[in-house]
């Protein structure tokens, strides 16, 4: 059972990872249903099937989502596993494993807590927070911001080589830095994780994670699970030292499931035939005697509070550096060959799907995979403000093309819901607006089409006397693509930019 | 016998025919070598392969030379211009000054032992840099081994002051004490021209350098509209010799200036000279003439797969700048060809077609023609990456855009029909391409339309237009993917 768990959790392991970082958008498609099959999401997109065949495997055979399907759990398993190899190498030739894991009492207040916050976040629409929580999202965050450039910079060694023997098959691609606070997120999640992980197996998993809270509740009363034949064990205590949820108390022969992630480490290593996965017996139900109240780190608990809060504060406003595009001509620098700099919007620009600000930043979980998924480069994470860690456009890299709906094709929360790109062609998310005075027209005194030529709608005229013609915008025709400011030659900002609708319209 | 014994005898018999064979294939070869000599093979045979054709070194002392009627110098068929030395790899652009000396000083002395024994450069010329690196070429050869062109870029609107300190700068940067072929650089308009060699005196300054022996033969190079030749040849000077753009593309069909460019040029208000007409002109005014362009920036030594194929089914050892060569340096009054070499391989395969030259059979003229209609049905931009519309004020990389369109065109991977059985590779291969080749604030579609490149292109090319209608191009086929 072990070995099942383990390659399915590989399997969904490197597909969600594959989601992430894959550029060429090829396997997007196989994969998204990974991203569907999360907990929040689910909940979010009002996926009922989803939630209640989750909810029934939980009840059925425990938390097995936890060990499967969770992505960010897989990832501690993994850590755990270097910890234990490290373990290994060090006891040099003796074949038994050092006794990693002990016993614990669950912390239920601070998953009770941690649970309601989580919940109270989703409820009273605070993003931050039960984005930074939710655990899908989380490794979403990571794979996003710390695993996908240097997937990026693999593939873009791949495209050199393929240039080389005059192949297609690999295409360069842009990398760049899609947002601050996520990446900051990312990096502080990875840490604690990593931290717990390597240190005591699945902490975060029991007491903070909302998911893992809310799982424990069904999985107390799973029908399936490791329960410890009383008559057989004889109390050595190998079961504990796998258990890296450390539910299980070998002392006590008792088996926590509302923490149990269905692992199966336990059922392989016992070799008194006192481990079972097996339904509710009568001899189960021995009442828990008082047990010596093991004393929480509480040094550990400080750090780990320290570390939450410090993610949640520790955010810093991106002032961007515009980016020096690689001009070639050494004694004439050119302005419009540097990236333009990020405008600052009243109203974030949100993907086509997302049907207004409200609905958007109430469900989306900033898991990143609209923003991995974004085949325009269009996508970023908002660095400040309620929605921070949610994604939004950004027109620095380049445009939302009329034909694509990538981003709404794999959001799992249904924060950005499914379109087609009919629907999306006239929708409007955002409108332009002209500012005159950085107009090269004005500034330059040039004639400028790039804006009118460029614009998909065809919503941009030129009015004026003579050659220097000046861009008016027609905001009933305007989808909010973003093509004018992309293109647009004056530096630092575009003269023509674009403002988000708070409720996207139909033109 | 045994088996082994067997097989050792085996291989002496085998061993023995082999040496057989050898000797046969060697005598063979000496005496279809003797016959070649003698000149008794048959030409089918040879057709394409004799010796100093594709195969080996070029000869060092084959160059076809052509007599300077004035002067009496014996110049080199073959004209070493100095546009487009190897370029570092930090800068590849033509307006870049980041030349690959290394290389380029190999090219020169390769040359020059070869034959060819006229350089031309410009004080323009990878900003000033190429007569730099020229100068200290040749500086390490004996001086009456070459001659050297350099010119006065009149568009840079000198005053006499500017242009006698150009001048002297000239001499500087080439290391020389005197010029023997200077010339009016690209000539375009006529108020240019009486602007700045009249009003401002220059003319007279550099009839007088010639006076005094710093300048041997005076000249000018041509690029412009017809009223411009009208009047140059009109004027009372004598000039020496004349440097123009010669190529078949431009000499065998009429070419017919699209609507939209002729409405550019109403604009503009010139009248560009017709390749043939101004053609006739110089013949006409019995000027020697040095050719520029014979490969069209080199459109015409990479042509695309259909018409190449007509080429080489004729002479199938033969480059395709090899014909376009031997087409120029046939024509009347032709005393030098220029050619704007980067890399080794381009000099070799120059030097064999001119080492010695032989003018285009009646035959080979109507295969060139007919491999022109071709390459002339396909819809490629003129452009020859000289790099005069360079730099563009708002980033576009013009002539790296032109080259990867035409490039796509030329080897059939431009997306043409969704329909189109290839559509889903070319699609792909265009794109990817252009990824690579132009970078992404460099592209078509960023253009502005501000036509401030539009006065600098030799080659009349509506770049605004062209760049519009590329960005909408790419724009679609990214849309429709």
């Amino acid at each position: 059972m072990k070995y099942i768990r383990i390659l399915l959790a590989t399997i969904s392991f490197v597909g969600l990872a594959l989601l992430f970082v894959d550029l060429s958008g090829v396997l997007a498609p196989y994969f998204a249903f990974l991203g569907k099959w999360q907990l929040v999401p689910a909940i979010l997109s009002g996926s009922a099937i989803t939630i209640v065949l989750l909810l029934l495997l939980t009840f059925l055979l425990g938390r097995v989502y936890c060990s499967v399907l969770c992505p960010l759990g897989i990832l501690q398993d993994g850590i755990s596993r270097l910890a234990s190899l490290d373990i290994m190498s060090e006891e040099g030739g003796r074949k038994r494993r050092k006794k990693r894991f002990t016993y614990a009492r669950g912390n239920t207040l601070l998953r009770a807590l941690a649970l309601a916050l989580f919940v109270v976040a989703l409820l009273g629409g605070i993003p931050l927070l039960f984005g930074l929580l939710e655990p899908y999202s989380a490794f979403g965050r990571i794979m996003g911001t710390l695993f996908a450039p240097i997937w990026g910079v693999g593939n873009n060694v791949l495209a050199d080589v393929a240039q080389r023997m005059d192949s297609f098959a690999f295409a360069p691609v842009p990398i760049w830095q899609k947002g601050f606070a996520a990446l900051i997120g990312a990096v502080a999640t990875l840490a604690v994780i990593a931290v717990l992980a390597w240190r005591n197996g699945r902490t975060w998993c029991n007491t903070i994670c909302p998911v893992g809270a809310a799982l424990g509740l069904v999985g107390r009363y799973a029908v399936l699970r490791p329960r410890i034949d009383s008559a057989q064990c004889v109390s050595c205590g190998q079961c504990e030292a796998v258990c890296k949820a450390s539910c299980m108390s070998a002392k006590e022969k008792r088996v926590d499931a509302s923490r149990c992630v269905a692992c199966f480490n336990c059922l392989k290593v016992c070799r008194h035939d006192a481990l079972h996965f097996m339904p509710s017996g009568k001899k189960s139900h021995t009442p828990a005697p008082k047990e010596p109240v093991k004393q929480p780190n509480m040094a550990r608990r400080a750090a780990l509070t320290g570390l939450v809060s410090g993610v949640a504060s520790g955010v810093v406003t991106l002032a961007a550096a515009p980016l020096k595009a690689a001009g070639r001509d050494p004694d004439a620098p050119v302005p419009a060959l540097t990236r333009k700099e990020i405008t600052a919007r009243n109203v974030p620009i949100l993907p086509p799907g997302a049907a207004g600000l409200h609905f958007f930043e109430s469900r989306c979980t900033g898991c990143q995979l609209c923003v991995s998924a974004c085949p325009n480069q269009v996508l970023r994470t908002l660095d400040t403000g309620k929605g921070m860690l949610q994604p939004t456009l950004s027109f620095e890299h380049g445009y939302c093309r009329v034909n694509c709906v990538a981003c709404s094709a794999v959001c799992p929360t249904g924060a950005i819901r499914p379109i087609t790109p009919a629907e999306k062609a006239s929708t409007q998310i955002g409108r332009a607006y002209v500012r005159p005075e950085r107009c090269i027209v004005t500034t330059d005194k040039v004639k400028c089409t790039v804006c009118s030529r460029n614009c998909p709608p065809g919503a941009i005229t030129l009015v004026g006397e003579g050659e220097l013609k000046m861009p008016v915008v027609d905001n009933e025709r305007c989808t909010g693509c973003g093509a004018c400011e992309y293109l647009c030659p004056s530096r630092p900002l575009a003269a023509i930019y674009l403002e988000g609708n708070r409720e996207h319209r139909k033109i | 016998m045994d088996d082994h014994e067997r097989k050792q005898k085996e291989s002496f018999v085998s061993r023995r025919a082999l040496f057989k064979g050898a000797g046969v294939g060697v005598a063979g070869m000496a005496a279809a070598y003797a016959l070649d000599k003698v000149g008794l093979l048959p030409d089918a045979l040879t057709r394409g392969f004799s010796a100093n054709k594709g195969f080996g070194e070029p000869p060092t002392d084959k160059m076809t030379y052509r007599t300077h009627p004035g002067s009496g110098d014996k110049i080199s068929l073959l004209g070493f211009g100095c546009m487009r030395f190897p370029m570092l790899p930090q800068a590849t652009s033509p307006g870049g000054t980041q030349i690959d000396e290394r290389a380029a000083f190999a090219l020169v002395d390769y040359a020059l032992a070869h034959g060819v024994n006229y350089f031309d450069t410009a004080y323009t010329y990878h900003r000033g840099i190429s007569e730099v690196v020229m100068g200290k070429a040749l500086k390490r050869h004996p001086r009456e081994t070459y001659f050297v062109a350099t010119k006065m870029p009149g568009r840079l609107l000198p005053t006499l002051e500017q242009a006698k300190e150009m001048f002297e700068t000239q001499l500087e940067r080439t290391q020389l004490e005197y010029i023997d072929y200077y010339l009016l650089h690209n000539l375009q308009s006529v108020d240019v021209y009486q602007q700045v060699y009249e009003k401002n005196g220059v003319l007279e300054y550099l009839l007088e350098q010639k006076e005094k022996g710093r300048i041997r033969n005076l000249g000018w190079s041509f690029h412009g509209d017809e009223a411009m030749l009208e009047y140059i040849l009109s004027r009372d000077v004598k000039w020496d010799f004349a440097q123009v753009q010669l190529n078949y593309h431009d000499l065998m069909h009429q070419y017919i200036t699209p609507p939209a460019l002729a409405a550019m040029l109403d604009a503009l208000q010139v009248v560009p000279a017709q390749t043939q007409w101004m053609y006739e002109k110089v013949l006409a005014a019995e000027l020697p003439l040095i050719v520029m362009e014979p490969l069209l920036g080199g459109r015409l030594a990479r042509l695309n797969k259909k018409s190449l194929a007509i080429l080489q089914e004729e002479r199938p050892q033969d480059s395709a700048a090899s014909w376009a060569i031997r087409y120029v340096a046939g024509l009347p009054n032709v005393l030098t060809v220029l050619s704007g070499m980067t890399y080794m391989e381009h000099l070799q395969d120059n030097i064999r077609t001119c080492a010695p030259f032989t003018p285009l059979t009646e035959k080979e003229s109507g295969v060139l023609k007919s491999a022109l209609d071709v390459f002339l049905s396909a819809d490629n931009i003129r452009c020859t990456r000289c790099g005069y519309c360079m730099p563009c004020p708002y980033g576009i990389d013009i002539p790296e855009v032109f080259t990867h369109y035409n490039n796509c065109l030329d080897d059939e991977l431009l997306p043409k029909d969704a329909r189109h059985a290839d559509y889903v590779q070319q699609r792909r291969a265009y794109l990817v391409s252009q990824e690579r080749d132009v970078p992404e604030l460099r592209r078509a579609e960023r253009c502005t339309g501000c036509n401030k490149c539009v006065k600098q292109c030799p080659q009349y090319i509506n770049i605004p237009q062209e760049m519009a209608r590329l960005g909408k191009f790419v724009e679609e086929l990214r849309v429709k993917g």
